[in-house]
């Protein structure tokens, strides 16, 4: 492989996942805040002035009371501390996805988001349904796409030719990973075009 | 495509998961296990009454050793966030492509294929919007072509229609360029109804 193949892989597979940044400076933020606090409290103690809301040797008479609280309470507040954790332990091990797909492009490295895949799907579906592209929804997983079509009442919708004409469309785009269609047809129409 | 350490972020975020963990877990097995609430219980008191001088005897105005050393920490640490916080992004490059080295090194901005891409691809009706940037990804320029599509096209086609216009490119430059295309939506603005064409 070339280093310009590699360095193409490496952007898409890199775009194809969440930085994390977001969280990342939020919980940054968070800890800044708190250990502003900390440290102001500090300093404010040093000088001899009154604390903003806890003196360090509150906050330490605070920890020592800890264990003379009640332990349905201590149970409660540190299972959901603990839960919190988990779920960041989480965030940092799962792969974090984001909604796109590999699509070729010639030599380039292209991606695409599932919501342009989406719209084109939809108005694939619509076109052969005879309906209003906003009589369309599709819903665009990794591997799958679910395209929900709302007949106009009294008017019936060739399931058939739309399934057909979909998984032709999705076929044609090219991604990776390829994707599956299914058609829902809603059972109860709306009045009007 | 920016430079944002993401092994930094998810170590960080698995960090601080793994502290509120041990956290929450010791509160709540104080909570749980009476033996050792009770143990916790005289450990604060011995603290209590026979704290060591660091820790008890004010060094400074009214603040201990150990109240200043935790002051000291936690600026060493706000500034240590700042900058991770200030980290993030970043990697814009000026120049689309860098050639050779020594004595004879060629340096294409960013401004020519940002013209010609534009010119070529501005026109067409399957975009509503056209971003062309560079990055630096691990030391080599890369383009990078945003295309926000509009509602209903193909991205098969779009993709195909960009890579077209990236060989006609390289044609014109006269080498490889780098580049990495991303196809966007964003229909809440500009989807005014389009003549639907079967």
């Amino acid at each position: 492989m070339t280093t310009d193949a590699r360095l193409k892989q490496h952007v898409v597979r890199r775009e194809l996942h969440s930085p994390k940044s977001g969280l990342a400076i939020v919980l940054a933020l968070i800890a800044i805040v708190a250990l502003a606090w900390v440290g102001t409290e500090s300093v404010l103690a040093a000088l001899g002035r009154p604390a903003l809301l806890l003196s360090p040797s509150a906050m330490a008479a605070g920890a020592r009371g800890l264990p003379s609280l009640q332990p349905g309470v201590l149970i409660a507040v540190g299972a959901v501390i603990a839960v919190i954790g988990l779920v960041l332990v989480i965030a940092a091990l799962t792969p974090g996805r984001r909604g796109r797909h590999i699509i070729g492009a010639g030599s380039t490295a292209a991606v695409v988001n599932d919501e342009v895949i989406g719209s084109a799907l939809v108005r694939t579906a619509s076109s052969v349904a005879g309906i209003s592209p906003d009589r369309a929804v599709a819903e665009v997983g990794q591997r799958s796409a679910t395209i929900r079509l709302t007949p106009v009442s009294g008017v019936a919708l060739d399931r058939a030719a739309v399934e057909r004409a979909v998984a032709e469309a999705a076929d044609g785009l090219g991604v990776t990973p390829a994707i599956r269609t299914r058609v829902v047809i809603d059972k109860k129409g709306k009045v009007g075009g | 495509m920016n430079s944002t350490n993401r092994g930094l972020n998810r170590f960080f975020i698995l960090l601080v998961g793994l502290l509120l963990i041990a956290a929450g877990g010791a509160v709540a097995v104080l909570g749980a296990v009476p033996a050792v609430a009770s143990q916790a219980k005289s450990i604060a008191r011995q603290l209590a009454s026979g704290a060591q001088p660091w820790v008890a005897d004010p060094t400074v105005g009214k603040a201990s050793l150990l109240v200043l050393g935790i002051a000291l920490v936690a600026l060493v640490l706000i500034v240590l966030l700042l900058v991770f916080i200030g980290r993030q992004g970043h990697g814009r490059s000026a120049a689309a492509l860098r050639q050779g080295d020594g004595a004879m090194s060629t340096r294409v901005d960013l401004a020519i294929p940002r013209a010609l891409l534009e010119e070529h691809l501005s026109e067409r009706d399957e975009l509503a919007g056209l971003r062309i940037s560079a990055y630096e990804v691990r030391g080599t320029p890369m383009l990078k072509i945003t295309a926000r599509c509009r509602r209903g096209v193909s991205p098969a086609e779009v993709s195909t229609m960009i890579g077209r216009a990236v060989d006609d490119l390289e044609r014109i430059i006269g080498t490889d360029v780098p580049t990495f295309v991303q196809l966007t939506g964003g229909f809440r603005a500009g989807s005014a109804m389009r003549s639907q064409v079967a």
